[in-house]
């Protein structure tokens, strides 16, 4: 899949799919946890509209990269967990590897201008 | 944790429903607890939750997003199971006969001679109450007789003037009765079945001759004793037409 860049401050075409199952390496969480990673781990750069990511989960869900299961959260409520399935761990290796190569691209073009 | 796929199977119905609902609760979850952590930072409650949905962005797009993709998902997921399920009865069905090869070749004539059965029956009903006649317009053909003292009887050629001339109901009324002869002088003699019948007894069928005419003058000259004229069909059990034309001439 070849990243295209969406207009204004949105995310990179397809780069929220990547951060979702990279946020999903380690273990299983719901939606709202997936929220706060993403927010705390781009240092508030990233501002990742909720309503995208959702849309990316079940997205994700359908083609079989995460499946789901309710559980209970930290504060004894019942919550929607996802975790990776092999097909995700697949997808998230592939599609890293494309995003790093992209961004060496594009910081090799930028640089020698 | 998510039913098991039996029990999912029972409550299929649900399904769509449950998917929904579980977006629904999803979504809650989240803009609770965000409210929530906003409520912790010393904001008001109604501010809080109202801050919640504007981060989340748009709510109902992304809720009718996500159900219908989750709709998509279950269906395809109900569709492999009913695959898998289907799979499994028949290589099941499959095993099953051929471990009892008596009561597969049982099973088997008694369905071959059910249908069987069923055919015949069928062609017949089909041949004498199904099969529109092969006439014009066969729905709106009708035949009518005389009685007498409730038995079937032939009517008269006046009776048959009255009814013409009183008619309301139909368009046209041709008459038709049953006669029979002997053929001799042609080998062994032959008993010919077949119908006197008016004139316009063709046209009002819409049958027209494969040799020579079927159009003529109404009965009303006929019986008065004008002409007869003799239409035969093409049965192949009496040769062809020109075999059979010859053979009434001779």
């Amino acid at each position: 899949m070849a990243p295209s860049v969406k207009t204004g401050s949105d995310l990179i075409y397809g780069t929220l799919n990547v951060l979702v199952l990279k946020a999903l390496t380690w273990q299983p969480m719901h939606g709202y946890a997936i929220s706060n990673w993403l927010r705390e781990r781009s240092g508030g750069t990233l501002d990742v509209d909720d309503a995208a990511l959702y849309k990316s989960l079940h997205r994700l869900e359908e083609q079989g990269a995460i499946d789901s299961e309710w559980g209970v959260s930290d504060n004894n409520r019942r919550a929607k967990f996802y975790r990776l399935t092999p097909v995700g761990r697949k997808q998230l290796r592939d599609e890293r590897t494309a995003w790093m190569e992209f961004a060496v691209a594009v910081t090799r073009v930028l640089r020698t201008a | 944790m998510p039913p098991r796929t039996d029990i999912r199977r029972v409550f299929r119905l649900g399904l769509f429903r449950r998917a929904a609902a579980a977006v629904d609760e999803e979504f809650a979850f989240h803009l609770d607890m965000r409210a929530s952590e906003l409520v912790a930072q010393g904001w008001e409650a109604d501010a809080a939750r109202a801050e919640a949905r504007r981060q989340f962005g748009n709510v109902d797009e992304a809720r009718t997003f996500c159900k219908r993709t989750d709709e998509r998902r279950e269906r395809q997921t109900m569709r492999t199971e009913l695959l898998d399920g289907l799979t499994q009865d028949v290589s099941f069905a499959i095993r099953t006969l051929r471990r009892a090869p008596a009561f597969t070749l049982v099973a088997a004539l008694t369905l071959a001679i059910g249908i069987g059965a069923n055919t015949a029956i069928f062609s017949v009903v089909r041949g004498i109450l199904l099969r529109p006649l092969p006439f014009a317009d066969p729905s709106r053909l009708v035949m009518v007789r005389s009685t007498y003292r409730g038995e079937p009887s032939t009517s008269s050629p006046a009776n048959v003037a009255d009814y013409r001339a009183q008619n309301r109901s139909f368009v046209s009324m041709a008459v038709l009765e049953g006669h029979s002869a002997v053929l001799t002088g042609s080998g062994d003699p032959d008993q010919l079945k077949g119908y006197s019948v008016g004139g316009d007894f063709f046209s009002i069928l819409g049958v027209r001759a494969i040799a020579g005419t079927t159009a003529f003058a109404p009965e009303d000259t006929a019986w008065k004793g004008a002409k007869s004229v003799l239409v035969t069909r093409n049965s192949g059990a009496r040769g062809s037409v020109a075999a059979q034309r010859s053979s009434v001439l001779r």
